[in-house]
């Protein structure tokens, strides 16, 4: 017999896996949509988080009686700042100076990851701790605040107002990036960039505001999730190379979400529900493999069955990766 | 657009109400008593001096930004800060690959004139015995090896050492069956519900002796304990870490958890659940100020100064060595106050003066069954070939790294009544 519980709790584990990934897929299908692919949002997540931990730790220890506002504004703010920092290195290098897209979001990527153990052993250095890890327990305890009724609703309150307020800001942000780029002239315009440079310019559309727009919101969109992942799924813990592989799971999503905002949520909280899977399961030790690979087999299986079908909407934007050079329209 | 905008604003709204709600509420522990002394504390190491040419270096799979390999970065720095050594004598590299790389590195630091080469993982052991063959007049130490006593006895400068651990997990093991005891006292379990769950790293012998020692060591004042372990197949996986002990909690209805793998991951789940916690490599306090109860860690320093002392005297040492409670080996940090039952410190206490009698035995064989009987005979695989060989059974318990019979490195590997693996598949 299945316990409810279980469910519940499987149910909602899958969400907090999944919202990392949430935020770092909705701010990758923004930048794809102006024609950029910026492979580096496992770095630029990476640098998010290290960004906001640096804040938190430094208003944490400055203060006895951390003041729950600050706790959440100051993090929350040094991470879009650092976020947005290596996404305009990405813009510039891709879209001013034409740089080959793939290489320098790899670069990006690396970049990003030795940012953040860098500066993460570095504070961790100053805490003089034997066993190497930060903890901001006082400011993850501001981001994990929940509605003070939620626990006394039972299965409801804990399937679905039992998270930190990041949680439900992925939400927001995935559903009006939908908004946006399917109902507005912004997103339209967006999507013009994406799809053909050339014509978009023709139409008098600053085809390089646009790309390094989006490229910066995605970044920083993209850089909450690493927030999200060290002060609220890990209570606020920041070990060295602790966020793992989850910036690539969300360049996978957004192949799988077929470059939709809305559609990512639910495949967020599918690939966050695979990650745990083996949790629920007694598999063995030798096929845990096979589990960690579900994610990208479900994604293979959406590209050949979006390419079969042949849909345009279903599509990659047309100009996506290669760069605009005015001159050669 | 207006859409747009609305549902910007709300969005907005929502943030602004969240902040200022709760603005101000502060810590909780303010009043907490904190973290006691440490119950075995890492020993004074007295200053000694070496020869001015004297150098050692230590190859590290990963950097001090690794818990595993920061055991012994700090352990080394602790020795050299007081035998007064130099950056020029004490050389430190990191992120050695298992790999010939490590090789390499051994190589270069024999060329630079280092008298020992100690590395600290298990796969540099074939390159550190390569290097030991090529210099024969420098030693070559290695932790958690396998093969000075066997595959390399005839390399005399090639040398394995440990620790024996399984003393320190039994004194935690101690401190989480009273937990369970006190749980069951006031009332928030039934006896057979003292579950213990157990996040570990591999099937290894290393893991499956430090968990089987910290489970009887919870047995011993806990009769109802029962434990179920879940392996993650990584040694340091942060959310794979979190997420299995997570499960555990939820699934398996464990209420009290401890770990064999490197990262914060099981401490974190066990704070956001409010269940105890027993860590491991040093005290984990700061990530669990309401869960964490006492951690063990191994103390290579004491090693460290064996070696260094024998080279500079010019003595031979052992080429495989162990050390435990009784040597400083083995050490114990400060106990929880807020979240440990009464007495653990007095039960600790005891079982370390036992240890240091030498009248405790871990693994005596009366304390457990495996398959409903008593073990008279365990051919456990010493030689490192993958086949049990040796019987390491005798005056009635379970002789556990004894480096001068068998080896220093862990070799109970048995599953034993009352440990379940729940995702692992023995016998296929």
């Amino acid at each position: 017999m299945i316990d409810g519980n279980v469910i519940v709790s499987f149910i909602s584990r899958a969400v907090l896996q999944g919202t990392p990934l949430l935020l770092g897929s909705t701010g990758e299908i923004i930048t794809e949509k102006s024609g950029n692919l910026n492979l580096g949002i496992p770095g630029i997540m990476y640098t998010g988080a290290i960004s906001g931990v640096i804040g938190g730790f430094f208003y944490q220890n400055s203060v006895s009686r951390v003041n729950t506002a600050l706790a959440i504004i100051i993090p929350l703010l040094c991470c879009l700042a650092g976020s947005l920092l290596v996404s305009l290195i990405y813009s510039f290098l891709t879209v001013t100076l034409r740089a080959n897209q793939n290489v320098t979001g790899l670069a990006i990527t690396t970049f990003g990851v030795g940012i953040g153990n860098f500066f993460g052993g570095s504070l961790i250095k100053i805490t003089g701790s034997a066993v190497p890890y930060l903890s901001l327990s006082s400011i993850a305890k501001a981001f994990k605040h929940t509605l003070p009724f939620a626990s006394k609703l039972g299965w409801f309150g804990e399937l679905f107002l039992n998270y930190g307020f990041m949680v439900y800001l992925a939400v927001i942000i995935a559903l009006v990036a939908s908004y946006i780029l399917k109902h507005t002239h912004l997103g339209l315009q967006l999507r013009a960039v994406g799809e053909s440079p050339a014509t978009a310019d023709a139409a008098g559309i600053n085809v390089t505001a646009y790309k390094y727009f989006a490229t910066c919101i995605g970044g920083m969109i993209a850089g909450l999730g690493g927030l999200y992942y060290v002060i609220d799924y890990s209570n606020g813990i920041w070990s060295n190379d602790g966020f793992g592989d989850r910036g690539w799971l969300a360049i996978a999503l957004v192949i799988f979400a077929i470059w939709r905002p809305d559609m990512s949520i639910l495949g967020s909280y599918l690939f966050g529900a695979l990650y745990i899977l083996p949790n629920y399961t007694s598999v063995s030790l030798q096929s845990l493999p096979l589990f960690e690979m579900l994610p990208y087999v479900v994604t293979v299986v959406v590209l050949i069955t979006v390419s079969l079908r042949k849909k345009r909407e279903h599509l990659p934007p047309a100009s996506l990766g290669l760069s605009y050079f005015r001159e050669e329209r | 657009m207006f859409k747009k905008v609305l549902s910007v604003l709300l969005a907005a709204v929502m943030l602004t109400a969240l902040c200022l709600g709760f603005a101000s509420c502060g810590d909780d522990t303010a009043d907490a008593k904190g973290e006691s002394e440490a119950l075995l504390p890492i020993p004074k190491i007295e200053s000694y001096k070496t020869a001015d040419d004297f150098k050692i270096g230590l190859i590290c799979l990963h950097d001090e930004n690794s818990t595993y390999d920061a055991n012994f970065i700090n352990a080394l720095k602790r020795v050299k800060e007081a035998y007064g050594l130099t950056d020029d004598q004490v050389l430190i590299a990191t992120g050695i690959g298992e790999d010939n790389n490590c090789y390499e590195k051994a190589a270069e630091f024999a060329n630079k004139g280092c008298k020992i080469v100690f590395a600290d993982s298990f796969g540099h052991e074939t390159f550190m015995a390569q290097a030991a063959k090529e210099f024969p007049n420098v030693q070559f130490c290695h932790a958690t090896g396998t093969s000075s006593l066997y595959a390399n006895k005839d390399v005399a400068n090639l040398h394995n050492a440990f620790a024996a651990i399984y003393e320190g997990r039994y004194c935690a093991g101690i401190a989480a069956g009273l937990k369970l005891n006190e749980m069951i006292k006031e009332g928030k379990i039934k006896e057979e519900e003292a579950v213990i769950g157990y996040v570990g790293a591999f099937t290894y012998a290393e893991v499956i002796s430090g968990m089987t020692s910290f489970y009887l060591g919870a047995r011993s004042v806990c009769p109802s304990a029962t434990m179920k372990v879940r392996f993650t197949g990584s040694w340091y996986d942060q959310s794979k870490e979190q997420e299995a002990a997570q499960s555990l909690i939820t699934t398996d209805k464990c209420v009290l958890i401890s770990q064999h793998a490197d990262s914060l991951g099981a401490p974190t789940a066990c704070e956001l659940a409010g269940v105890p916690n027993v860590s491991y490599n040093g005290s984990t306090y700061s990530a669990g100020k309401t869960t964490f109860l006492i951690s063990s860690a191994i103390n290579w320093s004491v090693y460290f100064e064996y070696i260094i002392k024998s080279v500079n005297e010019g003595k031979t040492f052992d080429k495989d060595w162990c050390g435990g409670v009784n040597e400083g080996s083995v050490v114990l940090s400060g106990i929880n106050l807020d979240a440990c039952a009464d007495g653990t410190k007095e039960a600790i206490d005891t079982a370390i003066a036992a240890f240091k009698a030498g009248t405790l035995h871990v693994f005596d064989t009366s304390k457990f069954t495996v398959n409903g009987s008593t073990l008279t005979e365990y051919k456990a695989d010493v030689d490192g070939d993958f086949t049990g060989e040796t019987n390491v059974i005798h005056d009635g318990y379970f002789d556990e790294s004894n480096a001068s019979q068998f080896r220093s490195a862990p070799y109970f590997d048995i599953n034993i009544d009352g440990v379940t693996y729940i995702n692992v598949n023995y016998g296929d």
